[in-house]
């Protein structure tokens, strides 16, 4: 009951937020075919970012048995920030340019905390956080030294490095995004499959196997299409943070813990979330001319329901 | 969940009680028997700095109802999981149903062999309904949803227990006895050929010891062999037809519990001389510790 409620809550929330989101602007509540035109693709980029953070961010606490394990912890969205330091700093800016850097960093980050976390041709779940953490601060590091180098640029890589969905989207970047949605809506129905071995897993790894579960197989899966995804997200909309983390805590509280729920609905949910956001930030933006970054309004909402779930756990 | 095809296999043949120093009664029904549930052969396995098995050889029959016992150490828990191919011998292999072990795909395994761990633990508060529905998994494809005759077998494993009454409950809000219930109705609910179970009764009053000694026997009545780790050798004697006695890595005894539990062979592998006697409904031997 209270989960079929959750289900029309999140639908008809995220409806009218794209519907406020399309129609908000300086002139007030207007729509037309060229306000939608322009509008869209900020929505869809929204929307994308947000359902793709709190997705993985749930396959991955399903995965590594840790509630507070969010995307960024597999080192992929460093690897991204590298490569966008990297397209700055080289002057390569183009309109596909920088996602092809971000893209690139993110891959090249997974591969890092692939290679890292095999030991004797095995991959645990403690490898993975281990590598991911250490090649996340590595990342922060070349991060930081790109940042020195590259002076100019400062404001633009912080900028970038705490997410936003404001992106000017030509012809070509539009298409790319698209084909890149569509491969990513394929990624995330991949993990969708494997419901039921990410529920099974949040038992004991001997008693998991014995029920059928290739563990290990699940984890490279798992592992592989998550630091892609969130390479894709990154790529386009820089590193938003706390979706990832909070959402799927949220979910789990009115569905209950079945990934067959839990996954599509921090989708929902994660999309509600950074569409509220984005139109705050569009509102304050309006109100002040200045721009923030959506990792401003996500954390400031984010901690307190994370600071909620700790005090419950504990208690 | 019932079996058309009762397989229960008593053993009729008086088996030898081997001292420590003949170990060769290990070489005892090796391979090419097509009837073996296990045939275990020349299996070598180490952990990180002490080598446990050193070519251990035994097979263990199809709906056998065979228990390992032994004391602290001496590899019981490491069997069974090779057993279930949870963990990965370092030489030698094991044959199940005449194919090696590592043959198998995982969810092929688990149509065939469960398996019962010591203690389990939950990240997520699953209802315990939906814990033993996970039994089916190895049935069902990837986007399957579970039928409404997998929750019909889910709650008729947990009648068979009597823990009807915790299907909604969260799992782990509940005590570990009653979790290590909903781990063995799991178990049942996949419909294995085999139930490895380790140390299953370690949390449980003796009313749920009774209960789930009770269905084992039940279960192996209908053809399901259960092969199961124990520390309480009146309980393993009074349910098994054939006793593993485990120590220091080595098979040192095998044979029926009848011939196994004697004051001498409890001394000579767990180091304390136990009084002898009888149970008092089935007749069966049984030993008790002199405390004074």
């Amino acid at each position: 009951m209270r989960s079929n409620l959750g289900w029309i809550v999140l639908v008809v929330l995220l409806a009218g937020l794209s519907l406020l989101a399309l129609a908000f602007g300086p002139a007030g509540l207007t729509l037309d075919s060229q306000i939608l035109a322009s509008r869209a693709p900020r929505l869809l980029l929204t929307i994308f970012a947000g359902g793709i953070l709190a997705l993985v961010g749930a396959a991955l606490q399903g995965l590594l048995q840790n509630p507070l394990v969010d995307p960024y912890i597999i080192g992929s969205s460093s690897g991204a920030g590298v490569g966008v330091a990297l397209s700055l700093l080289l002057g390569w800016t183009s309109v596909i340019g920088r996602p092809l850097f971000a893209f690139a960093g993110a891959a090249g980050a997974l591969f890092l905390v692939y290679t890292l976390a095999r030991m004797r041709g095995r991959m645990s779940r403690l490898s993975l956080i281990l590598a991911g953490v250490a090649v996340s601060f590595v990342g922060s590091s070349l991060v930081m030294v790109l940042m020195v180098l590259s002076r100019e640029q400062l404001a633009q890589i912080i900028y970038f490095l705490m997410g936003s969905t404001k992106v000017v989207f030509t012809p070509t970047k539009l298409w790319v995004f698209a084909g890149s949605a569509v491969v990513s809506l394929g990624a995330a129905g991949w993990l969708l499959s494997r419901w039921r071995s990410l529920d099974i897993l949040s038992t004991n790894i001997e008693a998991a196997e014995s029920l059928g579960v290739d563990t290990q197989k699940l984890t490279t899966e798992v592992f592989v299409l998550s630091a892609l995804l969130v390479g894709v997200v990154v790529a386009f909309a820089g590193a938003i943070s706390f979706i990832g983390l909070v959402v799927p805590h949220i979910v789990r509280f009115i569905f209950g813990p079945r990934h067959l729920k839990v996954l599509p609905a921090s989708f929902l949910a994660g999309a509600v979330l950074l569409v509220a956001s984005d139109l705050c930030l569009r509102g304050f933006a309006m109100a002040t001319g200045v721009d923030l970054p959506l990792s401003v309004v996500t954390t400031l909402f984010g901690v307190p329901v994370f600071l909620y779930i700790m005090r419950r756990r504990l208690a | 969940m019932t079996r058309n095809t009762p397989r229960n296999t008593p053993r009729n043949t008086p088996r030898n009680t081997p001292s420590r120093n003949t170990p060769s009664r290990n070489t005892r029904n090796t391979p090419t028997n097509t009837k073996s549930g296990f045939v275990v052969k020349e299996l070598c396995f180490s952990y990180a700095k002490k080598t446990l098995f050193e070519r251990l050889t035994v097979s263990i029959e199809r709906g056998e109802f065979c228990s390992v016992v032994g004391p602290n150490g001496a590899g019981k828990s490491t069997f069974v999981k090779l057993l279930a191919r949870l963990l990965e011998p370092s030489a030698g292999e094991i044959i199940f149903r005449d194919r090696p072990l590592s043959f198998y795909r995982r969810k092929e395994l688990a149509q065939r062999i469960a398996y019962v761990p010591q203690e389990s633990y939950f990240a997520l508060d699953f209802t315990v309904i939906e814990t033993v529905l996970q039994g089916r998994h190895p049935y069902l494809k990837p986007l399957e949803r579970y039928h409404s005759s997998d929750y019909e077998m889910a709650r008729s494993a947990l009648d068979r227990l009597q823990i009807s009454k915790l299907a909604e409950k969260g799992i782990n809000n509940i005590s570990s006895g009653e979790r290590q219930l909903a781990v063995i109705a799991r178990s049942i609910v996949q419909e294995p050929s085999v139930i490895l179970l380790d140390e299953p009764l370690n949390h449980l009053d003796l009313f749920h010891q009774q209960q789930v000694l009770t269905m084992l026997l039940e279960l192996n009545r209908e053809g399901v062999g259960v092969v199961l780790v124990a520390h309480d050798l009146n309980q393993a004697a009074l349910v098994s037809q054939r006793m593993l006695v485990f120590s220091e890595g080595k098979l040192v005894e095998d044979g029926r519990p009848e011939a196994l539990l004697r004051a001498d062979i409890v001394q000579r592998h767990w180091g304390v001389k136990p009084l002898e006697g009888r149970h008092p409904e089935s007749g069966k031997p049984q030993i008790f510790l002199p405390i004074s």
